[in-house]
């Protein structure tokens, strides 16, 4: 890169281009040089290029937006509103030009009364100096970036990190830092077999590290893999490495271990958009291979999906309709691979759209539970869990969905509620239309635990070491029922 | 578009296993293939050249007649993960249905999975077809190894679009959630057939 002289810069005089500026009433500046980049020779006025991360940190954080944006983007701001002082190398500029270069970044215009003169370093972190005064890569957060290869100019944006890692940062935090620290071993254990190096490699201490420009990598990551130019890894390697490395093609790409930057790179360097769709719908329905994912879950322990976690409001493919070619197609599903194995292990519920209002109006509810309470489901299931032999119970919709309740034993809930509404079902469909099946008792060593099942709902109760004691069983198929009753009234509503 | 032979009185639909090599394709498919019943699933068929090879198999779960008449038929194939193998994936890709994309979750096949996913997305473009509104789901499989990457990573690399798809984290080799992911990618089918179809509800042709 080479120089460019702000005072000769498009044969305009410096200082004549600060003086047009008095509206800002910053001092007058001394003459100095600025990079090449920072220079855009347009037609018109010539313009001062600088990147946001090189100023993004100096501004009031009240007047910016929550959204960090990106530091690597440039913005252009004409010559004559920027005041450079070659003494300190840094440059002025009124935060309310600023705001007018890049006012995506402000939550709010930036008033009179808020405008405050914002001085910043134009070489802060640069690491050799240039040939010509303040020629030097800027190196503030987010400068602007090539993605691999580097241009030569980089290669002094590259640090030799001559740490060891217990003196280097756990993680990188870009917010203070623009670089990133990886060891070098095992960049040199994957060097490609063209690189020739004079001499048997052997590193001093295994836990060097080099620091990398954190934007060189970042830009690469969302390519799987990240790359720099064998002169980059040479500029940063320690003295006494560099002369085994005096054959290399400078060019010749060096790959980075993902693994490696992983260690140091902060969560927020993969961040996912936000402005996305769904491109599956909430809503679940049964396939012919839904019963083989159901019991691969079970039998393997996993949560079939582990798919995103669905944001709210986001779009939603539509749902099939009653009666569709899905749903009929669903129907058979059953029948696709013979009868399945029992489950004891969690499994995933689909979304139910049975629904309770708020607060039942129920004056049969209360009568059943001999209560004068404002019952709502929860206080419900609980009163139903408190009925003379019962130890706790559970509602659950017919496909297993946990509604109310809470098990005796909370570590097996999650497996007893998805797995007996499934079981009964089969068994319920086993016995088809021969016999109407309204509820079962299981005997788990000493405990006995029974289902009811009216219509879509489910109860399941632990009891008290022994059967049920006379007349709870009917009043909880009279709960059951009025509970269904008080679902569909609200559906209907 | 799935294929509807009124003569047979089929309906078939043509998934096929997408990814880098290595990743787990065919995996995928024995797996599949050994959980499904006989009666209910043909031979699988290796169709093998000097050069390359491809799996396929059908998969017929029911044999109840649906849909006025209809059955419904599975075809399942993978293809050559090997990069020079690209005519035959677009071979493959003809007619395809859905896609399940099977990443390896190991750190070193991050680039491979990034070129794979693109080819697959410069593959169905060549055919009209836009990934956006194509159904897919991604398997991120091999998560039992140690050298894999986070998930968020994959997600970022392979899921990080305007049209966020389901992900399965899977072991193809035991089966963890391979029947899910292909159950994932069945049911966007399946609704995708059922709004494109409504002449063949039972609703409009008085079944």
């Amino acid at each position: 890169m080479g120089s460019s002289d702000f005072s000769k810069s498009n044969g305009e005089d410096a200082t004549e281009a600060v003086q047009r500026s008095g509206s800002t009433g910053l001092a007058m500046p001394a003459v100095a040089s600025f990079p090449d980049w920072a220079v855009e020779k347009s037609p018109g006025a010539p313009l001062f290029s600088i990147p946001i991360g090189a100023f993004y940190n100096k501004l009031p954080e009240e007047l910016l937006t929550l959204k960090k944006p990106d530091l690597s983007h440039l913005i252009h701001i004409a010559w004559e509103d920027v005041v450079p002082d070659a003494d300190t190398k840094e440059v002025t500029i009124l935060l309310s030009i600023l705001s007018l270069s890049c006012p995506e970044i402000f939550a709010r215009p930036v008033e009179s009364a808020d405008d405050v003169t914002i001085t910043f370093p134009l070489d802060q972190l640069k690491t050799e100096p240039g040939q010509d005064g303040l020629h030097t890569e800027i190196t503030a957060e987010g400068s602007a970036q090539p993605a691999a290869g580097a241009s030569p100019t980089q290669e002094s944006r590259i640090k030799q990190a001559a740490t060891t890692a217990e003196d280097s940062p756990k993680k990188d935090t870009s917010a203070a830092s623009d670089e990133i620290k990886v060891k070098l071993a095992p960049i040199l254990a994957d060097l490609p077999p063209e690189i020739e190096l004079l001499s048997p490699l052997t590193l001093p201490d295994p836990e060097i590290e080099i620091a990398l420009p954190i934007d060189l990598v970042r830009s690469q990551l969302k390519d799987g893999r990240v790359a720099i130019e064998a002169s980059l890894l040479c500029a940063a390697l320690p003295e006494v490495l560099k002369p085994i490395f005096g054959k290399i093609e400078p060019t010749a790409a060096i790959s980075i271990p993902l693994r490696e930057i992983f260690r140091k790179l902060s969560s927020d360097a993969i961040e996912l958009r936000e402005d996305y769709t769904l491109g599956y719908s909430l809503e679940t329905i049964r396939t012919p291979f839904t019963i083989q994912a159901e019991e691969d879950a079970l039998r393997l322990a996993t949560v079939p999906g582990c798919s995103t976690s669905p944001p709210g409001g986001s779009e939603r493919e539509s749902a099939p309709e009653t009666g569709g070619v899905a749903a009929q197609i669903a129907q058979i599903a059953p029948e696709a691979n013979g009868p399945m194995a029992a489950a004891a292990k969690p499994v995933p519920l689909p979304v139910t759209d049975i629904e309770f209002p708020a607060i039942f109006d129920s004056h049969v509810l209360q009568a059943l539970l001999m209560t004068e309470e404002i019952l709502d489901l929860p206080k419900t299931i609980l009163k139903v869990s408190e009925l003379p032999g019962l130890r706790s119970c559970l509602l659950t919709t017919a496909q297993g969905t946990k509604l109310a309740g809470k098990w005796v034993e909370p570590t097996k809930e999650t497996a007893i509620s998805p797995a007996l509404p499934r079981m009964f079902q089969q068994l319920k469909s086993a016995l088809g239309e021969a016999r109407s099946l309204e509820g079962m008792t299981l005997y788990f060593d000493q405990d006995p635990l029974s289902i009811i099942q009216v219509n879509e709902l489910c109860l399941i109760v632990a009891h008290d070491n022994r059967p049920f004691r006379p007349g709870v069983r009917e009043k909880l198929f009279s709960v059951m029922q009025e509970l269904d009753e008080i679902s569909h009234a609200k559906k209907r509503s | 578009m799935p294929l509807i032979n009124y003569a047979s009185r089929e309906i078939q639909f043509k998934i096929v296993y997408y990814g880098p090599a290595l990743a787990g394709k065919t995996a995928n498919l024995i797996y599949i293939h050994s959980r499904i019943g006989p009666a209910y699933r043909g031979d699988l068929v290796s169709l093998a050249t000097s050069a390359d090879r491809t799996l396929f198999f059908d998969l017929l779960p029911l044999h109840a007649e649906i849909l006025q008449g209809f059955r419904t038929k599975f075809q399942l194939f993978t293809v050559p993960g090997q990069v020079i193998y690209n005519s035959t994936r677009q071979l493959v890709l003809r007619n395809v249905d859905g896609v399940v994309f099977v990443a390896d979750s190991l750190w070193d096949k991050m680039e491979e999975n990034v070129l794979s996913f693109r080819n697959l997305e410069d593959n169905l473009r060549t055919q009209g077809i836009s990934l956006d509104e194509f159904p897919y789901v991604l398997e991120f499989n091999k998560r039992d190894l140690q050298d894999i990457a986070p998930t968020n990573y994959l997600e970022y690399l392979l899921n990080d679009r305007k049209r966020r798809v389901r992900r399965f984290e899977s072991v193809a080799k035991t089966g963890v959630n391979v029947f899910a992911a292909l159950d994932a990618v069945t049911q966007i089918l399946l609704r995708k057939f059922d709004t494109e179809h409504r002449e063949l509800r039972p609703s409009s042709t008085g079944r």
